[in-house]
């Protein structure tokens, strides 16, 4: 599978300020890959990076093999940036800006470029001022969508979008992957990285604390189990167990909580000597492993 | 308590942090003009005697020469020579500051999106308005103040006759007027502003501020100008000088009574109306005039960084230099006028002839260059300045991270897109040229150097906004703008005070606009303008490579 970002020990400062520090990151050609973290956490300074907007203090940043720094000009032509915040010219219309974008970028397929206006419902007449946040949107990822480009890297990509056109964007994402092509995703609402991510970064005060894949991290995270029985069991029987955390017993001793990381076999086998009325284990979702690297599970 | 007057405490308080600076500096500004212009007078002239042949000399000057700074009153005393010299022209720079601060103060909010926020807690649109005003009226006040003071303290200081005392009332009565003037022309763009919005009525407001200042100074000579000049609040107030020991308080307290009726107008159209909508004047424009209306939306514009950047900006340069041509054609069709206002008084010609031997003032050519020359090269640098300021806002306003996300090499887009705003700035002479040569030929003078000097103007607009460029490609886009007008207020005032403090040459050659030459009068200073072609292509070329180098944003 081919390598399409990849980073290796990248370090931006902003004087003695922190922006990222030592991030390593390999995203692989077809996949989307997300990239998880809190507001000032280093999404937006890692993808700036990318772009070679600005210049990393160490380390170094490479997309499709060409270091970013190396030829910036080469990279551009073959990806599409959606900003996290950004602003377009008052007095252009919609049109008129997709058709500057074009302009810039050159070869858009145009007949792609309608078909992104009608399906994410643009009314390309009006002014770019006159346009509320979700269309001001939708004017962008039109920009950054119509010429099909190799690498898609959404900084929020989803902020302002109504319901129906997040599923129409996320449609127009799956077509993009199943072609081939690559979407680097950041983003801080855990529930659509989930849903649409392979791979997941969270990013922790400018470090990478996790990357693997969502079912991966999914596994390694702990599992909430709780057991209902008819009569209390001695406590004891559990400590031992294997992965098991934060055991508590309420009810007079009949139920029993615990965090369980890895199997949960073990627990359902000491359990079953018991007269066990009720079982209760909940997945752990993203939100669970992405409060948890922050402490605040 | 003390945060609801000066802090965070309510939008008065923020207001007048937000402009406290910018008041204070201005007052010192003003004030340490006016100190050293005490000084120096003080020096030269210390005698009664020295004092009144420099009155007499000063009244003889035919009105072309006094044009805008009037008759000269009571000169011969200091109160009375700074009145003339530096505060009949106070009312223009304090102006223009009242202007951006009220045309941005809610026009400027609402576009930008911050007003949302503010109506969004319990403050009425009402309350909102006339804080906002109210601080700025406090801040204009500050400064003017203060400018009064240092007035005072420089009076005193440097007096050597009787005569020379100032009063502390009686400058700050001088300076309330200009405080007053200013705020007309800054409640007109308050007024207009939730109408038009705010760079329209900034324009309409600048230019009747620099119309009426023209108006009154030429009145006397160009056919026409007699009638505008009942409009003009310069002519409103032109008898109040306390400072010269003239009083005339009636058409000052006028001048406040409109300021505040304005300024209500625009707090009534700004709680009655949309935020941010706007009456479709440009929509109007755009039918009328092709060029003028359609040029940013056309699809030439869109085709590259270049055109983008020219089609953005060509409006407002042609329209700074429509309004500079207008006022420059008026002059050249009255030339003869001024010509025989000037032969009137043969002494005086042979002065001006032993400082100016090359200009010919017989003809439009050599009016135009000492009438109106210094004054719209000034214009020009002000105009450019809000050229490169726009340019600049690409970064602020983070439409460059999403252009440079294109494959586009970062030294092809600058040196571009400062192309189009150089194209710009020089629009703006070649526009004053054009309509200054009609206004010669209609004379029947020889337009050609006439319209040379709109380009060498145009070159002056160029070069002072290839110093905005490089000043952006630095890496301080939020000062690109500043720096022009800063440059160009430096230029204007090292030429201003060069002589009267009688500044060191290698300080006086600092101001480009000192080496112009007097092209309009067909006497071309070649090396000058080489300097200016160097700094703007050298300002876009070493920005260029820096803006390659350095962080976006």
């Amino acid at each position: 599978m081919d390598v399409v970002v990849q980073t290796e020990k990248l370090t931006k400062f902003y004087g003695s300020h922190r922006g990222v520090i030592d991030v390593d990151l390999v995203v692989n050609q077809g996949e989307v890959f997300g990239f998880l973290g809190p507001n000032g956490a280093g999404k937006t300074t890692t993808i700036r990076l990318l772009l070679d907007h600005i210049r990393p203090t160490s380390g170094r940043a490479a997309i499709f093999g060409i270091e970013t720094t190396a030829d910036p000009v080469a990279i551009h032509k073959r990806i599409g940036y959606l900003p996290g915040e950004f602003n377009l010219y008052d007095r252009l219309t919609g049109a008129q800006t997709i058709e500057y974008f074009a302009n810039l970028r050159g070869g858009v397929d145009t007949g792609y470029q309608a078909s992104l206006i009608e399906r994410l419902d643009l009314d390309p007449s009006r002014r770019y001022r006159e346009y509320s946040r979700g269309n001001k949107q939708k004017v962008a990822l039109v920009c950054a969508l119509q010429h099909r480009p190799d690498l898609l890297i959404l900084d929020e990509p989803t902020a302002g979008l109504d319901p129906l056109v997040q599923q129409i964007f996320f449609e127009v994402l799956h077509e993009a992957t199943s072609e081939g092509r690559t979407v680097f995703f950041s983003s801080h609402v855990i529930s659509e990285v989930e849903r649409i991510c392979d791979r997941v970064a969270i990013i922790r005060e400018g470090r990478i604390a996790e990357v693997d894949a969502v079912h991966e991290l999914r596994a390694m995270a702990v599992h909430h189990v709780e057991l209902r029985f008819a009569s209390a069991p001695p406590l004891a029987d559990f400590e031992g167990l294997d992965g098991v955390s934060e055991l508590a017993a309420e009810e007079d001793g009949k139920l029993i909580r615990m965090q369980v990381a890895g199997s949960i076999g073990p627990v359902i086998k000491a359990a079953a000597r018991y007269d066990l009325v009720d079982l209760v284990s909940r997945e752990p979702n993203l939100e669970d492993i992405f409060l948890a690297q922050y402490g605040r599970a | 308590m003390i945060s609801r007057i000066y802090g965070l405490g309510s939008v008065f308080g923020k207001t007048l942090r937000d402009s406290g600076r910018v008041a204070l500096g201005l007052g010192l500004l003003v004030g340490i003009l006016n100190l050293f212009t005490a000084a120096t007078i003080a020096d030269q002239f210390a005698t009664a005697a020295d004092r009144a042949l420099f009155a007499a000399q000063m009244e003889a000057l035919p009105a072309l020469f006094q044009g805008l700074l009037g008759p000269p009153v009571n000169v011969e005393a200091l109160p009375g020579f700074i009145s003339w010299r530096m505060v009949g022209f106070l009312p223009i720079m304090v102006g223009f500051f009242s202007i951006v601060a009220l045309t941005g103060t809610l026009a400027g909010e609402a576009t930008s999106g911050t007003l949302e926020l503010i109506l969004s807690t319990p403050v009425s649109r009402v309350r909102l308005a006339v804080q906002k005003y109210g601080a700025h009226v406090v801040a204009v006040v500050v400064a003017m103040t203060l400018a009064a003071i240092l007035t005072w303290v420089g009076a005193g200081a440097f007096a050597t006759l009787p005569e020379d005392s100032l009063s502390i009332l009686d400058a700050l009565s001088e300076f309330g007027m200009v405080a007053v003037m200013a705020l007309l022309a800054g409640s007109l763009g308050f007024a207009l502003a939730p109408l038009l919005g705010r760079g329209v009525a900034a324009g309409v407001a600048a230019a009747y501020l620099f119309g009426s200042y023209a108006v009154n100074g030429y009145a006397d000579i160009v056919p026409g100008f007699g009638i505008l000049r009942q409009g003009s609040m310069f002519y409103w107030t032109e008898h109040h000088r306390p400072m010269a020991g003239a009083y005339d308080w009636p058409p000052v307290i006028g001048v406040a009574a409109l300021a505040v009726s304005l300024a209500a107008i625009g707090v009534w159209l700004f709680q009655r109306r949309d935020l941010a909508a706007t009456v479709g004047l440009g929509g109007r424009l755009r039918v009328r005039g092709r060029l003028l209306g359609n040029a940013p939306t056309d699809g030439w514009s869109l085709r590259g960084p270049g055109l983008r950047s020219l089609g953005e900006r060509l409006p407002a340069a042609l329209a700074w230099g429509g309004g500079l041509g207008l006022y420059g054609f008026v002059i050249a069709v009255s030339a003869d006028e001024f010509a025989a206002s000037l032969s009137a008084v043969p002494q005086i010609v042979e002065m001006i002839r032993q400082f100016y031997p090359n200009i010919d003032f017989s003809t439009a050519g050599g009016i135009l260059q000492l009438a109106i020359f210094g004054f719209v090269a000034l214009v020009a640098g002000v105009a450019s300045g809000t050229l490169v300021a726009g340019w600049a806002s690409d970064e602020r306003a983070k439409r460059l991270e999403l252009v440079m996300s294109t494959p586009i090499e970062r030294v092809s887009w600058f040196i571009r897109s400062a192309l189009g705003v150089l194209l710009s700035a020089f629009a703006i002479g070649i526009v004053i040229g054009l309509a200054t040569a009609l206004g010669a030929a209609t004379a029947g003078d020889p337009a050609l150097s006439v319209f040379s000097g709109g380009v060498v103007i145009g070159l002056y607009a160029a070069a002072l906004a290839g110093f905005g460029i490089l000043v952006f490609g630095l890496g301080f886009s939020q000062f690109a703008g500043g720096a022009v007008g800063g440059a160009t207020l430096a230029f204007y005032l090292i030429d201003l005070l060069g002589g009267i403090l009688q500044l060191p040459e290698f300080i006086t050659d600092i101001s480009l606009t000192r080496h112009l030459g007097e092209p309009m009068a067909g006497t071309y200073d070649w090396p000058g303008m080489a300097v200016c072609l160097a700094v703007a292509v050298g300002g876009t070329l070493v920005g260029a490579w820096r803006f390659a180098r350095r962080d976006l944003g």
